[in-house]
């Protein structure tokens, strides 16, 4: 039995007010309308382009929060724009607070977007237009319905391209393991690589090929005119480059067996159109039949920024970063900056994942007795297209005694006098004078610092972090005491790391973008109150003038400023 | 934008209200001129009979020409001046629906006060031999008899109308208009969006009516009359048709070409003489008075001619759903622009039960064609 209706005043205004008009009659609800709608009415009028089908109205059970709506016949789908393969008719209105109070009025919305809708959609050229407007809901609907021949089970082509197409290009693809999908990418180690990054399991390796062809953005691309054969194809991607015979002798040329994934995808601005190609079993010479599948683009432009600024995008592709520390503050600050884009992380963390550690590091359950840098490199490679990175399974000090290609950018989470120390002994003669920021916090989350150091600037070997920098002066109790040598821990947790965190990858992406470059001191200091309330008697180092009502603040003063008289 | 011209029509009541009454007119003419009915004949003509019928500004009624055909032994050949008085006063004797008849060169206009039209109906009488050049005369006062061929320049005019560019056959909207019946009833396809050449011919005298509402008597007088309008632009759009039919995508690229051409089917001949020949009967020139008033209509028609190219064309480089009212109304008038207001809302003619239904849920039934955010995702975080 279906849950009753979140508002049944409103649905009863709405039904009174359709089952009086004679404008529509009231019709029965199949069983699987009557799990979401409460009643539905067909519209009486006939309108000649839809010929036999009458519209159908349909008051959902969650109305007016889910909107009125309005069915056609599965019919329509892929004959007019706007048409979901249910035959629902997708009219875009959506919930407004006013609706509540006028219900009837809410339900005529939806009815007035189809009354536009009616004369529209007898119009060919305003049928093409919207079509080619959404192409790709579309394309992923002739997807859905194709009849898929017998032994061919791909829906979808997880394409990976980052170069700029300006020829057709060919890309080494793979099967997945169901077969289902096939992934096709141009990086660094292929295919291969990439499935293995992510965890995708491979199964047999059969490699095949994708060729990715641009269609330029006004090239229509309808359920009238995207092309349906492999000789519809082959004239349309000759057409496109000017040449002759470019997708038929790729095919021909081909080193694959039967069942090696072939697709052709035709990217039009963000979107690709694809086609798996199966050659015909019968007949070498004859045709290929072409099934239409799902692209999904998982190179770094699409995923990390959506085509959107790609320059950005493409700039912080160039830079490598490393973090030291892995701890609850260092493993955000990588993922942030692998999410923006940074091309390159270095993780330096010897430590290896405890069970306590759970309540505020994102690595989890699974990754307890693994090296947190290890594992945490991992999570990075697998969520991230394209990012590159490497564990240090060994203290910042360790590492910077090695010998390393000089980073764009430090961001040191280890929070350790002595890693401070050593960073800015070694930073002038092993580095040059790579950016440094260094970032903690202070206990219960009462505050947070970034300090960025760049240039000639130096941190002083005196380290003023706690005269400084530091606002509250924390008595040593607060440190929670275990059994075990430097194992105790201040309290804090997840949520106060992750705003350290994504203020010292705020500073750091600005420093990477050239966006932000000089030395300074960030602050996030929590009120007066907070920090009696967590450590009552707390005195503090600094007083910091935060006016009544608000909760916290974020200062900044230039590293000269804060650093004055030390 | 075309769409609006479809406003501007007679609407299909009108048309088979004044059908009735031009045959009932007629079976009256044949009772007082003691004539059996069948030797009177009724032929439409002008833009009534091609289908190209504006609303002339200022004025809220149309303009309907019809001819009728007296046979019979008494007009095989009567004296002209007597012939148009003696039908002159067949009109009297029903002016509470037809007004009092008022004599025009070589019609009599029939007012019809409470009708959304008035009648210039002009009798004519079999040429048989086309002594004068034609199948008809008609009394002129200046020559006696003049050839008329309503038919024939009709029958000239709608086989150009019926002309298909290739962009239409290919959408599927473009199935052929029914050959036409020569004569008697009022043409009744209605005028559809893609009845290009009709439609060019009312937005062209559209804007005629609307650039010479507040000029001079003296120059109104000299405007383009409609005949050379639909003579030039039927010329023009059989020659696109025959040249470059394949090349357009769209009407309107035809509309805008066919304006261009039309000046071009203007010759002039040995004698600098302008020439624009009825095209179905070639002794007949439109333009024949173009060539003794001293340059005026010729000077009109190109001045006017320059102000429709630039009208038009910045019209036409905007959308149409930004087709402002202003603009509309400095192009066309008041008239153009109730005419656009008017064919907004086209699902008034597809969806009037629904539209109905909309307006009762307390919504103010606009003009949704104009922009329609369907499946637009409008929430603010995605």
């Amino acid at each position: 039995m279906p849950n009753p209706p979140l508002d049944q005043g409103a649905i009863e205004k709405v039904r009174t007010w359709l089952d009086t008009s004679d404008v529509v009659a009231a019709v029965t609800l199949s069983v699987a309308q009557r799990e979401k709608s409460v009643a539905a009415w067909e519209l009486k009028e006939k309108y000649e382009h839809l010929g036999p089908i009458q519209p159908r109205i349909l008051l959902p059970r969650d109305f007016p929060f889910s909107p009125l709506r309005v069915e056609l016949d599965q019919s329509c789908c892929l004959r007019l724009p706007h048409v979901e393969a249910s035959g629902n008719f997708c009219h875009g209105v959506l919930t407004l607070p006013d609706d509540l109070a006028d219900p009837v009025k809410a339900a005529g919305r939806v009815l007035e977007q189809f009354l536009a809708y009616i004369p529209n959609s007898a119009e060919p050229e305003w049928i093409e237009q919207e079509f080619h407007r959404e192409a790709h809901d579309y394309w992923l609907r002739h997807v859905d319905a194709f009849h898929h021949p017998k032994g061919c089970k791909t829906e979808e082509l997880l394409l990976e391209i980052d170069a700029d197409l300006h020829a057709p290009q060919r890309v080494e693809t793979l099967h997945l393991g169901s077969r289902t999908r096939a992934i096709a990418s141009s990086r660094d180690g292929g295919p291969k690589a990439t499935a293995e990054n992510t965890g995708w399991s491979l199964g047999t390796i059969v490699y095949g090929s994708t060729l990715v062809l641009r269609l330029p953005s006004d090239q229509r691309w309808t359920p009238n005119t995207w092309p349906r054969s492999f000789e519809t194809i082959a004239a349309l991607a000759d057409e496109l480059t000017g040449t002759t015979d470019g997708v038929k002798s790729w095919y021909a040329s081909r080193q694959w067996s039967n069942d090696a994934p072939l697709f052709i995808v035709a990217l039009q601005n963000s979107v690709g159109f694809g086609w798996r190609v199966i050659p015909s079993r019968s007949r070498a010479s004859a045709q290929p039949t072409v099934v239409p599948v799902k692209v999904t683009r998982i190179d770094r432009r699409w995923t990390l920024a959506r085509d959107h600024r790609t320059q950005q995008l493409d700039g912080l592709t160039g830079k490598r970063v490393v973090v030291f520390g892995c701890g609850s503050v260092g493993a955000p600050v990588a993922e942030l900056l692998a999410r923006a884009g940074v091309g390159s992380i270095d993780i330096v963390d010897p430590d290896v994942m405890k069970t306590e550690n759970i309540s505020r590091h994102p690595l989890g359950l699974p990754a307890n007795g693994r090296h947190k840098a290890t594992a945490f490199c991992e999570r990075l490679k697998s969520s991230t297209p394209g990012v590159k990175t490497a564990a240090h399974t060994m203290t910042a000090q360790a590492w910077l005694a090695g010998d390393h290609p000089i980073p764009d950018l430090i961001v040191d989470c280890t929070g350790d006098r002595a890693v401070r120390m050593a960073i800015f002994h070694a930073r002038p003669t092993m580095f040059g004078l790579v950016s440094t920021i260094m970032a903690w916090m202070e206990p219960f989350g009462a505050a947070a610092h970034v300090i960025t150091v760049v240039g000639d600037d130096r941190w002083p070997t005196s380290d003023p972090a706690e005269t400084a920098i530091q606002i509250g002066d924390w008595p040593d109790e607060v440190e929670v005491l275990h059994p075990g040598c430097g194992q105790g821990f201040h309290p804090y947790g997840m949520s106060d790391a992750w705003e350290a965190a994504a203020m010292a990858a705020r500073r750091g992406l600005a420093l990477l973008r050239g966006e932000n470059t000089t030395s300074d001191v960030l602050s996030l200091v929590q009120s007066r109150e907070y920090f009696e309330r967590v450590w009552p008697g707390i005195t503090f180092r600094r007083q910091l003038a935060i006016p009544a009502g608000i909760t916290s603040v974020v200062e900044r003063r230039t590293l000269a400023e804060a650093l004055h008289g030390f | 934008m075309v769409t609006l011209l479809r406003r501007l029509e007679l609407d299909p009541a009108a048309r088979k209200d004044a059908e009735k009454e031009y045959k009932a007119l007629a079976e009256r003419v044949a009772d007082r001129l003691d004539l059996p009915h069948h030797s009177v004949d009724v032929i439409p003509q002008g833009s009534m009979r091609t289908q190209t019928t504006i609303r002339p500004p200022g004025r809220t009624n149309f303009d309907l020409d019809v001819v009728f055909v007296l046979s019979g032994p008494r007009y095989e050949n009567p004296d002209p001046e007597l012939f148009f008085e003696e039908f002159g006063k067949a009109l009297d004797g029903d002016e509470a629906t037809t007004g009092s008849p008022t004599r025009k060169n070589r019609c009599w206009r029939l007012p019809f006060p409470n009708k959304p039209y008035y009648f210039d109906v002009t009798p004519a009488t079999p040429d048989p031999d086309h002594v004068y050049g034609a199948a008809l005369r008609v009394r002129d006062p200046e020559t006696a008899w003049s050839p008329s061929n309503p038919t024939e320049f009709a029958q000239w005019f709608c086989d150009r109308a019926d002309l298909q560019f290739s962009f239409q056959s290919a959408s599927g909207l473009g199935n052929l208009i029914e050959a036409r019946k020569s004569v008697e009833p009022l043409p009744s396809d209605p005028v559809r969006i893609d009845d290009i050449l009709r439609r060019t011919i009312q937005l062209v005298k559209l804007h005629r009516d609307n650039v010479y509402f507040y000029e001079s008597d003296k120059r109104k007088e000299a405007w383009p009359i409609s005949v050379i309008i639909v003579t030039l632009a039927g010329q023009a759009f059989e020659n696109i048709w025959a040249t470059r039919r394949n090349s357009f995508s769209s009407p309107m690229e035809v509309v805008l070409a066919v304006i261009e051409d039309m000046p071009n089917w203007i010759t002039r001949n040995a004698n600098g003489h302008y020439l624009v020949c009825n095209p179905a009967l070639g002794s007949e020139n439109f333009a024949e008075r173009w060539n003794t008033d001293q340059g005026l209509r010729a000077s009109e028609f190109f001045r006017w001619y320059q102000r429709l190219e630039n009208d038009i064309e910045a019209l036409l480089t905007d959308e149409y759903s930004k087709s402002s009212e202003n603009k509309l109304k400095a192009i066309f008038g008041q008239v153009g622009v109730d005419a656009w207001m008017a064919s907004l809302p086209e699902n008034k003619q597809m969806a009037p039960l629904l539209k109905g239904l909309v307006a009762s849920s307390g919504i103010e039934v606009s003009n949704p064609r104009v922009a329609t955010p369907v499946g637009r995702n409008t929430r603010t975080l995605a």
